[in-house]
């Protein structure tokens, strides 16, 4: 545990975090776009930016991946950091008009229409999808290309992300909901050789994947998608056709 | 051939010597990216066929570049026991009857720019002695350290630019190459070199300024086995090319530099990143590389002392942000280059998330002589402040654009006039010096003394040291568009700030320069410009509004006249 001076108020706080993490412990709420609970901060966005002073020397850094230390003292809202997140929501009401989450920054702050020429992309590069799909799923499935205001999240050569193992972790991570999924039961899936499948499969459209499901041994259902099976199977200690029997017929 | 001592450095030297002050002719043609553009390739082949057909006993050597891009191709005489002879504007044709008067013992006066008798080394201070009387036919050629162009010059790290072969190890040793290193290794320690470099106060010449000695006690300091120290040469900014001519001229000076360093540090390997797409540079910085690690300047158990070090040459796939250095490391790891936060220091958490050091091209090749020469001697050069030299390309509207070595503290003016001065008809209306995130200056503020902190004082930054010069034919708004779409162009996209707000900025001036800016487009410019420079992840962001910033400090009128009256009074806009 450290202590820290958290817009005037010295709080303690748990020593691994960081100061995102401390301010929505002690129930103060800062704007952010591309963290998230359950991963590492990726700076992205900038919407999330406090004011640290630390040896007297003011800076402003991005909360999410500012590890918390002894003595620091953070300001979380200051006319200054409000000035730098409205310019962040109106540069991205501009790009994105009609995302939810920056909608509702918007409305909050007051932001009616933004100065810029308005574009219409579902995807705000906040950079979760690729983050938890390299980092966290180890499936490097996808990845970004192009560069500056050109940027996109796309699959590799822009076909088919081959090693996507259809887990839907980008899916849930998206705060754009730009990301779209869904699990169907007539899929044609071409097997190499010229034949056809058909049968449940998921598809993830952003990443032209299409995962057909697995049929269980025991009762010839379809059930969930075999690559992320594989990848757990690889040096787990469970019996070997833990993976062929469905959850129903293992019960 | 292995040197482990101080005999055989000398043998190495003995050796460059004979070929530096050869028995016959000598004769060198800069090479350069601006001598071979100029047609150096067919003056060294004119040369070399003659030497055979009027069968005279001499050596063509290719050598660096001297500075004086406006005068390529640049050949310099050297015969023993006379002054060398440096001439310019030497085409293939020319070639025939220059060899002849100079066979004759009559050197043609024609395309002479100066002599030189003597020259100090800047890596130790010894006279390097090419004649000591001056021959009474070339007595009215002004001497080398007279001239308009050298005179108000110091090189340091250029200090075998255009007087060795960049491929030869024994050159570079006979001017004083690799005695710092021995010194280093064998008499100093660790802790001793990095207190001469801070007590030196050389600060990083990449553009941040920062003490080299308080980056490399840090790297020290820090808990690690692993260590690395990298040099960054991936200069990117537009028209400046100063490093590269330094690799193409000197490769060695880098590759001391660089040992002594991870001698000072602690590191056991470095690495060298280059932008892709210079076959010169690379192929002499490959060869430098392998040139020491044959002779044992590289590897295990280097002069002898136990230390080792291995360096390695990574060509990158170019990228205007790969200069920054977290993205530089993720290059060299094989990754996208694209900055990441340093809340904490590449020095304690940099390459493969070992300690790393990171200086570049002009900061290392600054390393031997201060070893060789100390602290005091370093210091005493430039302002109190800023010590040293800085190397500047001068481009822009001006008559001679060329690349000098100034000590710090000269003022802009000067510099201006080493590049020729303006055109006749041309007056100063601005500069800027340190590439596109930095700000552009006008005309009177060229009295300020070259620096790091008095260019920062006024609003621009020193940074990588390419000076452009602008006259009344520039239009300000149309600059600011120009380095908007650079930086736009050259963004990484990762963060928010910088991704969008480059863009909406460069829309924003664009609009202004083509007739639809509006009242409110200043207010807007400065609202993004505050966002960008506070709320941005890497440097090229936080600087990319540096140029709207200072032309909105310096030239509102003008930006007002486009606005309202919706003219441009450069006429370079299209209203």
């Amino acid at each position: 545990m450290v202590t820290i001076t958290l817009d005037g108020t010295k709080t303690k706080v748990d020593g691994n975090a960081t100061i995102l993490q401390a301010a929505r412990e002690a129930g103060i709420a800062i704007p952010s776009l591309c963290s998230h609970p359950g991963l590492s901060g990726l700076g992205n966005c900038r919407l999330c930016v406090v004011e640290v002073e630390k040896n007297g020397r003011k800076r402003i850094v991005t909360s999410c991946n500012y590890p918390v230390e002894e003595g620091l003292t953070v300001t979380t809202a200051s006319p200054k950091l409000r000035a730098i997140r409205k310019t962040i929501i109106e540069l991205l009401l501009a790009r994105s008009p009609h995302v939810k989450a920056i909608r509702e920054y918007a409305a909050e702050m007051g932001i009616e229409t933004p100065r810029f020429t308005r574009g219409n992309d579902k995807c705000i590069l906040c950079g979760l999808c690729v983050h938890v799909c390299s980092e966290y799923v180890g499936a490097h499935a996808i990845t970004f290309s192009g560069r500056g205001a050109d940027r996109f999240v796309c699959a590799p050569l822009y076909r088919s992300a081959a090693d996507c193992i259809g887990c839907g972790a980008c899916v849930a991570v998206c705060p754009a909901q730009c990301i779209t999924m869904e699990d169907i039961t007539d899929a044609k899936t071409h097997v190499p050789g010229g034949t056809e499948e058909v049968g449940p499969a998921r598809l993830i459209h952003n990443w032209n994947v299409r995962v057909p499901w697995k049929h269980c041994t025991s009762c010839g259902k379809s059930f969930a998608p075999p690559s992320p099976v594989a990848m757990l199977e690889q040096g787990k200690p469970l019996p070997k056709d833990f993976f062929a029997i469905c959850d129903n017929c293992r019960k | 051939m292995k040197i482990e001592s101080a005999q055989e450095l000398n043998k190495l030297k003995d050796a460059g010597e004979k070929l530096l002050l050869p028995g016959g002719i000598r004769i060198q043609v800069g090479t350069s990216r601006c001598g071979v553009a100029r047609g150096a390739q067919e003056v060294v082949a004119a040369f070399e066929k003659e030497l055979t057909a009027q069968g005279l006993e001499g050596r063509v050597v290719r050598v660096g570049c001297i500075g004086m891009c406006h005068e390529e191709p640049l050949v310099e005489i050297v015969m023993p026991g006379k002054p060398k002879l440096t001439y310019g504007g030497i085409t293939a044709e020319l070639v025939p009857a220059l060899l002849k008067s100079l066979a004759k013992g009559k050197p043609q006066k024609k395309n002479l720019l100066y002599r030189t008798n003597q020259e100090t080394l800047a890596v130790n201070g010894r006279a390097f002695t090419y004649a000591a009387k001056t021959p009474a036919e070339i007595k009215s050629i002004p001497a080398a350290e007279d001239s308009d162009f050298l005179k108000p010059q110091l090189r340091i790290a250029m200090r075998n630019a255009g007087a060795i072969d960049p491929m030869n190890i024994e050159e570079y040793a006979a001017r004083g190459g690799y005695a710092a290193l021995l010194k280093a290794v064998t008499q100093m320690k660790p802790e001793e070199i990095i207190d001469t470099v801070t007590k030196a106060n050389l600060r990083g010449r990449g553009g941040g300024g920062f003490p080299t000695g308080r980056k490399w006690q840090a790297c020290r300091e820090a808990h690690g086995t692993h260590k690395y120290v990298l040099c960054n040469c991936s200069e990117g900014d537009p028209g400046i090319g100063m490093h590269k001519s330094i690799i193409e001229s000197d490769p060695h000076g880098i590759v001391e530099g660089m040992i002594i360093g991870g001698y000072a540090i602690g590191a056991r390997e470095g690495y060298i990143y280059l932008h892709h797409g210079n076959p010169g540079a690379k192929e002499k910085l490959q060869h430098a590389i392998d040139q020491a690690y044959e002779y044992g300047l590289l590897g295990d158990n280097i002069l002898g002392s136990g230390f080792s070090f291995s360096l390695t040459l990574k060509e990158g796939a170019g990228g205007y942000v790969c200069g920054e250095s977290t993205a530089l490391m993720a290059t060299l790891e094989g990754r996208a280059g694209e900055p990441r936060p340093k809340y904490i220091h590449t020095a304690e958490k940099g390459l493969w998330d070992g300690p790393t050091n990171l200086n570049n091209v002009e900061t290392w090749c600054n390393i031997a002589p201060i070893i060789m020469r100390g602290a005091e001697w370093f210091s005493a050069i430039g302002t109190k402040t800023s010590a040293g030299t800085k190397v500047i390309s001068i481009s822009g509207n001006v008559n001679t654009p060329c690349l000098v070595e100034v000590p710090m503290g000269t003022p802009i003016a000067d510099i201006i006039a080493l590049g020729g001065g303006l055109p006749s008809g041309s007056t100063l209306k601005a500069f800027q010096l340190g590439g596109p995130p930095a700000g552009i200056l006008p005309a009177d503020q060229a009295g300020i003394a070259l620096g790091f902190d008095e260019l920062a004082a006024a609003g621009s930054l020193l940074g990588s040291g390419g000076l452009i010069v602008m006259d009344q034919s520039t239009c300000v708004v149309d600059m600011a568009k120009y380095f908007l779409s650079f930086l736009e162009k050259e963004s990484c996209g990762r963060c928010v700030p910088c991704r969008e707000g480059v863009k909406r900025m460069r829309e924003v001036v664009e609009g202004i320069s083509i007739a639809t800016g509006k009242e409110e487009d200043i207010a807007l410019l400065n609202e993004l410009a505050e966002c960008l420079s506070s709320a941005s992840l890497c440097d090229l962001g936080k600087s990319a509004p540096q140029v709207v910033v200072s032309t909105l400090r310096h030239f509102m009128d003008e930006y007002q006249t486009h606005i309202v009256q919706q003219v441009c009074p450069a006429k370079r806009c299209s209203m």
